[in-house]
């Protein structure tokens, strides 16, 4: 059999046009997923300040404190010191804080760049620089000097979050 | 003087024919290709040798030929014919594919979608000549330009067809370069070949974690069959992206895949003896085969120019034609006549964008045609 009738006899058009919808779909519904990711996690991020807004009734809401400047101490207690981050800035924080835990602790800055580095987390020396200006990676000074661990008493937040 | 003629009668020379020439020059051609010329070393020489070693006639019965059961080379075969080599490759893939750029621009992966038009038009042009349908679902995965996909479903759908259609989807990746320009300049316009491309935005490390995962459960729930190949790319990716399976990455994106590219590739040459290649059916496989890279090529450009009249933010459409996933040979074509045009319009990254959702595409593909014929 040959031809149009062949195409028909094995239910060609259907599996063709069947075959084709069915990866379009695929693509289009992963694209427009991925589209809305980085929203979606956006939200995800906030859904404290979300949650409370929800609950919050709205006298309270006036009350609210004004946020700090992007990446400097927003408020201190007396356990821990606030610290607002951008998004990108906690995804860098997290990746070092990975790093470091196979470093040991406490670790030598120069490997925490290379392993950085060969992790492809980009402009690594950068962010070192704003966690060290911001107290959030600080010299070991009682046991080995040269030598750097995470600050125990910083608490870091997303910028994003309680934005009025 | 008797038991000389015997000797010499039982050795290649005396029971070499003219097909087993045939295949063994065109073995010397693809290692020639692929080391004089660049093109697609890593598959071309292995497959190259493999044809060669394939095509020295050797006494049946006695173990040595890659058909004959027990035979050591039949053992190396054996990824081939169950479809194991195919998923491993797509492990490697994964955990060396950066998808940041198809995350950024999501609207480009629908190239990569409209590329698999060839796969499927194939299909139906292969059933219009006299295939068998398990035969043309097979030589239509060809237009995916993807080889790993067109073994692992011509091993499950028509095994005997495995080695011309193996070698009919490398030579034509290999030819990219040759094939795909040609159709770019018919099908587009210099001030199209012009159009600038925005630039991508920044991808969280959030987001390319997430996307293995998202993609993985999204596209396996459409297509189950496409389990195997798709499951190991993400899985492949996911080990890349998340940082803290480093040393499975490596693994995977160095030796695994090195080492099965090694046997895909001299098992796939070898399994082309000349009389079981040399045959009409090869003919047609490789033609359908050069039709459907081209129809797929051509639908991925024409569908940019689709997209482009309904939106404000224009496509360049030559990056349609990445969407055959020859990972990243069509991508880099679309770069070299992006660069003809205006040296200083860069489009390779954009192009990887249409060049892995192809990837993907081909693989949902191939598990549609796989679960249409069980």
């Amino acid at each position: 059999m040959y031809g149009l009738e062949a195409i028909s006899a094995a239910n060609g058009w259907t599996i063709a046009i069947s075959g084709v919808s069915i990866v379009f779909i695929g693509l289009l519904v992963l694209a427009a997923v991925m589209a809305n990711m980085e929203r979606i996690l956006a939200s995800w991020d906030r859904r404290g300040e979300l949650l409370k807004a929800f609950k919050q009734k709205p006298q309270e809401k006036q009350a609210q404190v004004r946020e700090a400047p992007q990446g400097h101490p927003e408020s201190q207690t007396p356990d821990k010191i606030s610290l607002r981050l951008s998004q990108e800035q906690i995804e860098v924080a997290d990746h070092f804080r990975l790093i470091t835990k196979r470093l040991g602790k406490p670790f030598p800055l120069p490997q925490l760049l290379e392993k950085a580095t060969e992790h492809g987390i980009s402009n690594p020396h950068r962010h070192l620089d704003t966690f060290l200006k911001l107290n959030l990676i600080v010299e070991d000074k009682d046991d080995r000097r040269g030598f750097y661990k995470w600050a125990s008493d910083v608490q870091v937040t997303n910028s994003k979050v309680g934005k009025p | 003087m008797e038991h000389m003629l015997n000797f010499l009668g039982n050795t290649g020379f005396g029971m070499v024919d003219y097909r087993h020439l045939i295949m063994i020059a065109i073995g010397i051609v693809f290692i020639y290709l692929g080391i004089a010329k660049h093109y697609e070393p890593l598959l071309l020489v292995p497959i190259g040798f493999g044809i060669l070693m394939g095509n020295v006639p050797v006494f049946k019965g006695l173990g040595l030929g890659i058909y004959e059961p027990g035979s050591v080379l039949s053992y190396l075969y054996f990824g081939v014919r169950q479809g194991i080599y195919p998923p491993l490759i797509f492990l490697g893939i994964g955990a060396m594919t950066d998808f940041s750029y198809m995350l950024a621009q999501p609207r480009l992966m629908l190239l990569g979608a409209a590329a698999q038009l060839g796969i499927f038009i194939t299909f139906l042009a292969a059933l219009a000549i006299g295939f068998l349908p398990t035969e043309a679902a097979s030589i239509g995965i060809i237009g995916g330009a993807d080889g790993p996909t067109a073994i692992f479903l011509s091993a499950k759908l028509a095994p005997h067809l495995v080695g011309p259609i193996a070698i009919a989807a490398y030579s034509y990746m290999a030819l990219v370069p040759v094939i795909q320009p040609p159709i770019m300049y018919l099908l587009t316009t210099r001030k199209e070949r012009l159009i600038r491309m925005q630039d991508p935005r920044p991808v969280s490390r959030r987001e390319k974690i997430i996307f293995p995962i998202i993609g993985f459960l999204l596209c396996c729930f459409l297509a189950p069959a496409a389990l195997p190949l798709l499951g190991m790319l993400f899985f492949g990716n996911l080990l890349k992206e998340c940082l803290v399976a480093d040393r499975l990455a490596l693994t995977a994106r160095t030796a695994l895949i090195d080492i099965v590219t090694i046997l895909l590739g001299i098992t796939v040459g070898a399994s082309t003896q000349a009389d079981v290649f040399l045959t009409a059916k090869s003919v047609g496989i490789f033609l359908l085969g050069a039709a459907s890279f081209m129809v797929a090529t051509a639908g991925g450009i024409l569908f940019a120019k689709l997209i482009n009249v309904f939106t404000k933010n224009k496509i360049n459409p030559i990056l349609g034609a990445a969407g055959v996933s020859a990972v990243p040979d069509s991508a880099r074509v679309v770069q070299l006549i992006g660069n003809r045009e205006d040296p200083s319009n860069y489009l390779l990254m954009h192009a990887m964008a249409p060049n892995i959702a192809g990837v993907i595409g081909s693989a949902i593909a191939a598990g549609v045609l796989w679960s249409f014929m069980m």
